[in-house]
């Protein structure tokens, strides 16, 4: 059978079925008690589940017993999500793959197509008009007066008043295919696409890949947001996206992930440079991560009977068991010596430009090294919060070393032709009592500017969801909080070529309504270069 | 899909050095025992000694320094393989010109938490031995249900928690002080999580060295494992996961290598 096609939800005809249809089997899947595994409750206590959280906002009878602990520190077949963990992506897919068979089967004995499959929210942020939250999914009631199946009440938006809009610096692409590996190794700072090798745990981490963070964590956190009202309870004030206990609840849950999930098929067709590493844009082939030796991935099948799956079990999606394809993928137009831009822009001739780039060898290996940081914690509240990052003397001639024509035609003293370093934002140790929080960080914004005007000192967003059990000292995160990596090489290039390399003024913008009892703090930021090398 | 070195991991950073301490240790307290007794697990001699208050006498069978050499040659034997993943924390939030400087004092404000906690656990163990007789257990038996007791408690969890704190530390500034700092409160979460365990091979000294083997096999592999939300607990055995997995993950090579 022809695999089957998840459309872009913004190229639907006007007359296509694919959300009515999305819709009925929502209505059927709900009709179904929890104990059910193919039941849209039990489907979404697969990622996420907090039994009382659940009562409270009336998604849980107390009276049925449940089928599964649902502890979420105790995870089993419910409390399952990957998240902060090269496991991520593979997990996901799985999860979205079992939830599309068990939809389609539903779909089918209702009498609808047969090659129903899920369509995708695609927030690209080069087209303006994706960005605006799905339609059919806003009205609460349909034209017939019905109850609309694809909406929820707990969406409260950017600002806690349901109005969900989303920028196209929520959501930037192209730090994705500046990520040519899909997996950082333990205790590095996470730069990779795809996240770093850990456990299979639940619960965020500092672990998160750049795709996990973003655009996926603000999706989250811009469509759930949170209220504030007199409810000391943070979970309850949180919209369900916002939190991995009641996120996949929301039907446009599944629209996010099979974005998500697309992203990570478009990642994989972009091309490899000579000078990429030499798994760039590649799945691993460490078996830790294709055959999860520290647990596969339970998932329920349409006829109510459970199976396990893994990674390696999920990397085709054309395999029977999926059978989908992607309308579009977002594969960006890479030349094929792509450092001769950034020569050029570092202010090498054209020519030489070119015939340096194409002398950068294969890296195997690569250092990391601190540069600078700012002394302290920054709490992130309020209309915006500076910091100053101070650079070390030594570390920031090294880079500057690195980024003059000298080194990178192999005249220095190391003799060979070494590619300029990379630089990252490292935001460390971020805890905050709440889930629901997006905040944009610049570098050197002029006082007073309007950020808008100034796009090229942007240097990326950071969401929060996942944030609150991570920050629990005692927790099994050990507080550590989650950590975001933000590539900055663009900006740092910029600095260089007008000798202002001297700190980096660092300015935080809450993109949501964050006040101190909120207590966002980023534990430390930091400076890092990174250098690849034969 | 290419492959990447895994040696790589073994002979990066401060693994070697680790690697280099633990070794060291167990081959210092090899030596020993191959002379006498671990000095660390008094002499029956000593302890007959001690009980009849004959302090001076315990002291010239087993000399003070000795005693505490042998026991931080058994915290290094057992803890240095532990200290990977904070000092690679450290080492990547330090300057490159600072890196060593901060192991350093990491490494000697943790090893300063378990010396003063060796002297309390030589108490304990000398506790232990001399109270087996009046309370009729085996000083091992006893040693082993607090350690058991131990393990199957919340708080033995909030500690081993703790143990993968990895906190916020200063480049500039204070850079000295964090680091000591982190040493003492990882040590000190470390002591908490792991003593209890430490008392089973001290309380038998006839097999001190293949029980110590034992618990630093069973630490090394709980230090893998991801954090749990503190609660009591029938699974006591540490490491048990890690294990299962370990054996998982070499099938799952070996298999992949043979299909190749």
């Amino acid at each position: 059978m022809a695999p089957r096609m998840r459309k872009d939800v913004w190229k639907l005809p006007a007359d296509d079925k694919t959300l009515f249809w999305y819709g009925q089997a929502i209505k059927t899947l709900q009709a179904k008690p929890i104990t059910d595994v193919t039941s849209w409750w039990s489907l979404a206590a697969m990622h996420g589940i907090d039994p009382q959280l659940w009562i409270d906002l009336g998604y849980l009878d107390p009276a049925v017993p449940l089928p599964f602990p649902a502890d979420p520190s105790q995870p089993g077949f419910w409390n399952q999500c990957q998240h902060g963990s090269w496991y991520f992506l593979p997990w996901h897919r799985a999860y979205l793959g079992a939830f599309e068979a068990i939809l389609l089967d539903t779909i089918v004995k209702l009498n609808g197509p047969s090659d129903w499959a899920l369509p995708y929210w695609n927030y690209d942020p080069e087209r303006r008009g994706n960005l605006r939250f799905p339609q059919p999914f806003a009205p609460r009631l349909l034209d017939d007066g019905s109850q609309n199946p694809l909406w929820v009440k707990e969406r409260y938006g950017r600002r806690g008043d349901g109005v969900i809009t989303v920028t196209p610096q929520d959501v930037p692409l192209s730090q994705l295919w500046e990520a040519p590996e899909f997996f950082d190794e333990p205790n590095g700072i996470p730069t990779s696409f795809g996240g770093t090798q850990t456990a299979f745990h639940h619960d965020a981490g500092a672990g998160a890949g750049q795709l996990e963070q973003v655009p996926h964590g603000p999706i989250h956190n811009l469509v759930g947001g949170s209220i504030r009202n007199a409810d000391p309870s943070v979970a309850a004030n949180n919209g369900l996206m916002s939190m991995f206990e009641t996120a996949a609840i929301d039907p446009i849950f599944w629209l996010h992930h099979a974005n998500i999930d697309r992203l990570w098929e478009s990642w994989l067709k972009v091309a490899r440079a000579p000078s990429d590493p030499a798994d760039a844009f590649q799945n691993p082939d460490n078996t830790d991560w294709l055959d999860q030796p520290a647990g596969a991935f339970a998932m329920p099948a349409p006829d109510g009977s459970t199976f396990n799956t893994t990674a390696r079990q999920v990397l085709n999606t054309q395999d029977p068991s999926l059978n989908y394809v992607y309308q579009e993928l977002t594969v960006p137009d890479r030349p094929s010596h792509p450092l001769a831009a950034r020569l050029r822009t570092l202010g090498m001739a054209p020519s030489d430009a070119d015939r340096t780039s194409e002398n950068f060898g294969m890296p195997s290996s690569k250092t990391t090294e601190l540069v600078g940081e700012y002394g302290g914690s920054v709490r992130v509240a309020g209309a915006a919060v500076d910091a100053r990052v101070q650079l070390d003397p030594a570390a920031r001639d090294k880079l500057a070393a690195s980024l003059s024509h000298k080194s990178m035609m192999g005249l220095g003293p190391e003799g060979a032709p070494k590619p300029p370093d990379r630089v990252y934002l490292a935001l460390e140790n971020i805890t905050s009592a709440t889930d629901a929080g997006v905040f944009h960080v610049y570098i050197n914004l002029p006082d007073g500017a309007d950020p808008k005007d100034f796009p090229n000192n942007f240097a990326g967003v950071v969401s929060l969801f996942g944030a609150r059990a991570a920050s629990k000292a005692g927790g099994p995160h050990a507080g550590n909080g989650l950590a975001q990596t933000l590539d900055i090489t663009a900006i740092v290039d910029a600095l260089h070529l007008r000798g202002a390399l001297d700190h980096l003024d660092i300015k935080f913008i809450p993109q949501t309504p964050m006040s101190q009892q909120d207590k966002v703090d980023v534990g430390r930021v930091r400076v890092y270069r990174q250098s690849r090398g034969p | 899909m290419t492959s990447r070195s895994r040696l790589a991991v073994l002979t990066r950073g401060h693994a070697p050095l680790l690697a280099a301490a633990s070794l060291a240790g167990w081959v210092f307290l090899l030596t020993l025992d191959r002379h006498s007794q671990v000095p660390i697990c008094l002499s029956q001699t000593s302890l007959d000694a001690l009980a009849n208050g004959a302090l001076a006498i315990a002291l010239s069978i087993e000399p003070p320094a000795l005693v505490l050499l042998s026991f931080m040659a058994m915290v290094l034997a057992m803890m240095s393989p532990l200290l990977a993943r904070p000092l690679a924390h450290l080492r990547l939030r330090s300057l490159t010109s600072r890196r060593r400087r901060a192991a350093a004092l990491f490494v000697a404000s943790y090893l300063a938490v378990w010396m003063a906690a060796g002297l309390i656990l030589l108490a304990a163990s000398v506790t232990l031995r001399l109270s087996s007789g009046v309370i009729g257990l085996s000083a091992p038996i006893i040693s082993l249900a607090i350690a058991a007791a131990w393990q199957a408690s919340p708080w033995r969890q909030r500690a081993l928690n703790r143990c993968h704190h990895l906190p916020a530390l200063a480049a500039f500034g204070a850079p000295d002080r964090d680091c000591a700092r982190f040493g003492l409160v990882h040590g000190l979460w470390c002591v908490l999580t792991c003593a209890p365990l430490m008392l089973l091979p001290l309380s038998e000294p006839g097999f001190h060295l293949p029980l110590m083997a034992v618990v630093a096999a069973a630490l090394f592999l709980e230090r893998m494992e991801p954090g749990r939300r503190p609660a009591w607990t029938i699974r006591i055995l540490p490491g048990r996961t890690a294990a299962a997995t370990m054996v998982r993950s070499i099938y799952s090579r070996v298999r992949h290598a043979e299909a190749h």
